[in-house]
C-alpha cells in the first residue's frame, strides 16, 4: 500500500485508469486516500519492432485484446470488488486516433455496465502528474519537461490543469528523433535504449552534432534536423561498429545537451525551483546525469516518476482521473482527441 | 426471459438491438464517424424501454466484422465493456452472416462488404427461413473474383453499389436479384446470437476480438542501410 496524497478532491474516490493511446496497454486503481492500488502494463513492442516504428492499425488491434484481460488481472492484483470502483478515468488524447478509440470504448462501456461516471483524461497531464504517486512528490508550482516519443515540451505548472507551454517541438519528438537516428544506425527499435548502449562506446572528440535552435532566445526545440544530420555523417562515413557508437554518442550529446539548456531556460524564466521530468526518453542515463548537474547548480528540486512510469502507463491516468473525475460528463457519447493541446484544459 | 444485448458496428450503419416482451427492439444510425458519438445512448435508450439494465444481461452480442476497423473496435470495444461489467459472456456473430440473413429470399445468397482499396469483404451463404450456412470461409478480394456455382442468387450489401460493373462473374446469372439492403443490422445480428446462445456458443469478455479477415496491414521495414559499408566493398 502506497502512501496517500493530499489532493483537492470533494470527496473521496477509487479510479480505474485505462491507457492507450500509443503502444502500451496499462490499466491501474487509484484511490485517493489509500494510493495506487494495482497497476498492469503490456508493451507492444513486439507487435512494432519488426516494422522499425508503431503501426497505429496493430497498435489498435493489440489495446482491444489487452484492456479487459489487464483490467481483470489488476482488479485481482489490488483485491478489490468492483463495486468499489468509483469512477473510470481513460486517455482521450492526444495520441493514435484508433489507439485512443479501443481504450475509451472499453473503459464507456465499463463504466455505463457499473453505472459509475467515465472521465477522458490528458494524456500529457497524466505524464505531469505521475511524479504525484511517488513519496517524494513536488509540490506546485514547478516546470515540467515531458520528453517521450510523441511529445517534447516545457511548461510552467501551477496547479493541476493550470498549464502554461514554455516550449514545444516545431517538427520531431526527441523520442521520435531517437527512434529514427537508430534506425538510420541500423540500432533497432526502441531507438532510445539502443542508442544509449552504443554511445556507451562512443568517442566523445570524433563528431560535434549542432544544438539546434539554441542560438536564439525561446524554449522551442528542433530535433528533425537532428537527426538529418546524422543521416548526412552515415552518408560521408565508412560505417563500422566503433563509428556507429561515435555518431550514437554525439546525436544523444546534442540532444540531451539541447534539453538541458531549454530546461536552464525555463527555470530561470519561470524562478522556479522545481524541476519535474516525465515521459519515456527521462529514463535517459545522460539526460538525467546532466539535469543532476544543472539543477545541482541551481539549487533547484528534480523529481522523476519511478523509471516504470516514465513510459506510458495506466496508473499516471488513475491519478489524473481521480483528480477529475468530479468533472466527468454523464453524456454517454465519447470523442477522442488526437490532437489536444495542455492550455486547453479547466482548471481543478 | 433471456436477455441479450446486440451490437452491430462494421458498417457506416451503428446498431443496437435489445429483446423486450418477446419483440426485438432496434435503433440505428447511419453516418461516418458516429458510432462513438451515438452507440451508448441507442443502448441506454433499448434498456431504459425494456425496464431493464445492463445488470440484467445474460449476454452481449458484437458483429465481429469483416468491416471498418475502427467501427469494429467501438462495437467491440464498448460490448466488452458491458460485458466484463455485466459478468456475463459474449457472443460473436459475422458481420456478413447477419447480412445474409437479413436476406428476403432464401436460396443462394452472397453478402458482400465494401472493403476500399478495390476489394469486398465477402462470402456465399444457402439460406432457408432464419436458417443461413456459409459455403465457404470468408473472403476479402476483388469484386471481379467474387463467384457462385449457383444461377439463382441474391446479393445483399453495400459492395454491389460501390462497384457495381465490376462483379463480371455474378452479372450473367439468369435470376440475380440484388437486395436493396446495404448493412448488416443488430436485429438480424440478434437472431443468430439467440441460435448460437442455445447452443452455449459463447466466450469471456477477456478473448473476444474482432475478425478482420484483412490482416496485411503493414510493410516491414528494410533491414537496408543508407551509407557505405566496407563489406559492400565499394
Amino acid at each position: 500500500m502506497e502512501k496517500a496524497l493530499p489532493n483537492r478532491l470533494l470527496s473521496p474516490n477509487r479510479v480505474l485508469g485505462i491507457e492507450t493511446s500509443c503502444d502500451d496497454t496499462g490499466v491501474a486503481i487509484y484511490d485517493s486516500q489509500q494510493g495506487l492500488l494495482g497497476h498492469a502494463l503490456y508493451s507492444q513492442i513486439k507487435t512494432h519492432q519488426e516494422f522499425g516504428g508503431v503501426v497505429p492499425e496493430l497498435a489498435a488491434r493489440d489495446h482491444i485484446r489487452k484492456v479487459i484481460p489487464l483490467v481483470d488481472a489488476v482488479l485481482k492484483q489490488a483485491n478489490c470488488e468492483r463495486e468499489t470502483i468509483t469512477g473510470v478515468a481513460y486517455t482521450s488524447g492526444p495520441g493514435l486516433a484508433g489507439a485512443l478509440l479501443a481504450g475509451s470504448a472499453v473503459a464507456k462501456g465499463l463504466a455505463y455496465s457499473w453505472g459509475i461516471p467515465a472521465v477522458g483524461v490528458h494524456h500529457m497531464e497524466g505524464h505531469m502528474l505521475a511524479p504525484m504517486l511517488e513519496e517524494n512528490a513536488p509540490e506546485f508550482p514547478f516546470v515540467a519537461l515531458l520528453v517521450s516519443g510523441g511529445h517534447t515540451l516545457l511548461a510552467e505548472v501551477k496547479g493541476v490543469g493550470e498549464y502554461k507551454i514554455l516550449g514545444q517541438t516545431v517538427d520531431d519528438a526527441v523520442g521520435e528523433a531517437f527512434d529514427k537516428t537508430a534506425k538510420i544506425l541500423g540500432l533497432g527499435y526502441p531507438g532510445g535504449p539502443a542508442i544509449s548502449k552504443a554511445a556507451e562506446k562512443g568517442d566523445p572528440k570524433r563528431f560535434t552534432f549542432p544544438r539546434p535552435m539554441t542560438d536564439r532566445p525561446g524554449m522551442d526545440f528542433s530535433y528533425s534536423g537532428l537527426k538529418t544530420f546524422a543521416l548526412n555523417t552515415v552518408e560521408k562515413e565508412l560505417i563500422d561498429q566503433q563509428t556507429v557508437c561515435d555518431i550514437a554518442y554525439a546525436f544523444q550529446d546534442a540532444a540531451v545537451d539541447t534539453l538541458v539548456i531549454k530546461c536552464k531556460r525555463a527555470l530561470l524564466h519561470t524562478n522556479s525551483k522545481r524541476l519535474v521530468v516525465a515521459g519515456g526518453v527521462g529514463a535517459n542515463i545522460r539526460l538525467r546525469a546532466q539535469l543532476k548537474s544543472l539543477t545541482d547548480k541551481m539549487r533547484c528540486e528534480l523529481y522523476y516518476p519511478r523509471i516504470e512510469f516514465c513510459t506510458d502507463n495506466g496508473a499516471m491516468i488513475a491519478y489524473a482521473g481521480s483528480q477529475r473525475l468530479h468533472q466527468a460528463s454523464p453524456d454517454l457519447s465519447f470523442q477522442v482527441k488526437p490532437r489536444w493541446s495542455l492550455e486547453d484544459l479547466p482548471p481543478v | 426471459m433471456t436477455v441479450i444485448l446486440a451490437i452491430e458496428t462494421a458498417s457506416s450503419s451503428c446498431s443496437a438491438a435489445l429483446r423486450v416482451d418477446g419483440e426485438i427492439l432496434e435503433r440505428s444510425e447511419v453516418g461516418n464517424n458516429v458510432h462513438s458519438g451515438v452507440l451508448l445512448d441507442m443502448i441506454d435508450e433499448l434498456f431504459n424501454t425494456g425496464k431493464l439494465s445492463p445488470q440484467d444481461l445474460d449476454a452481449v452480442a458484437v458483429g465481429q466484422g469483416p468491416g471498418s476497423f475502427t467501427g469494429l473496435r467501438i462495437g467491440v470495444g464498448v460490448g466488452q465493456g458491458l460485458a466484463f461489467g455485466a459478468a456475463c459472456p459474449m457472443i460473436g456473430v459475422s458481420s456478413l452472416d447477419a447480412l445474409a440473413m437479413q436476406s428476403g429470399r432464401d436460396g443462394a445468397v452472397i453478402a458482400m462488404l465494401d472493403a476500399r482499396m478495390g476489394e469486398v469483404y465477402w462470402c456465399e451463404y444457402r439460406k432457408k427461413n432464419d436458417v443461413i450456412e456459409r459455403v465457404h470461409d470468408l473472403n476479402v478480394s476483388s469484386p471481379s473474383t467474387v463467384v457462385s456455382s449457383a444461377e439463382k442468387l441474391t446479393v445483399i450489401g453495400n459492395a454491389w453499389d460501390v462497384y457495381a460493373g465490376d462483379f463480371s462473374l455474378l452479372a450473367m446469372k439468369s435470376d440475380l436479384s440484388i437486395s436493396k439492403l446495404t448493412y448488416p443490422s443488430a436485429a438480424a445480428l440478434l437472431s443468430l446470437a439467440e441460435q448460437k446462445y442455445r447452443k452455449q456458443d459463447w466466450v469471456d469478455a477477456a478473448v473476444f476480438s474482432p475478425v478482420y479477415v484483412r490482416n496485411n496491414v503493414a510493410k516491414k521495414s528494410s533491414k537496408k542501410l543508407p551509407g557505405r559499408r566496407e563489406e559492400a566493398g565499394s
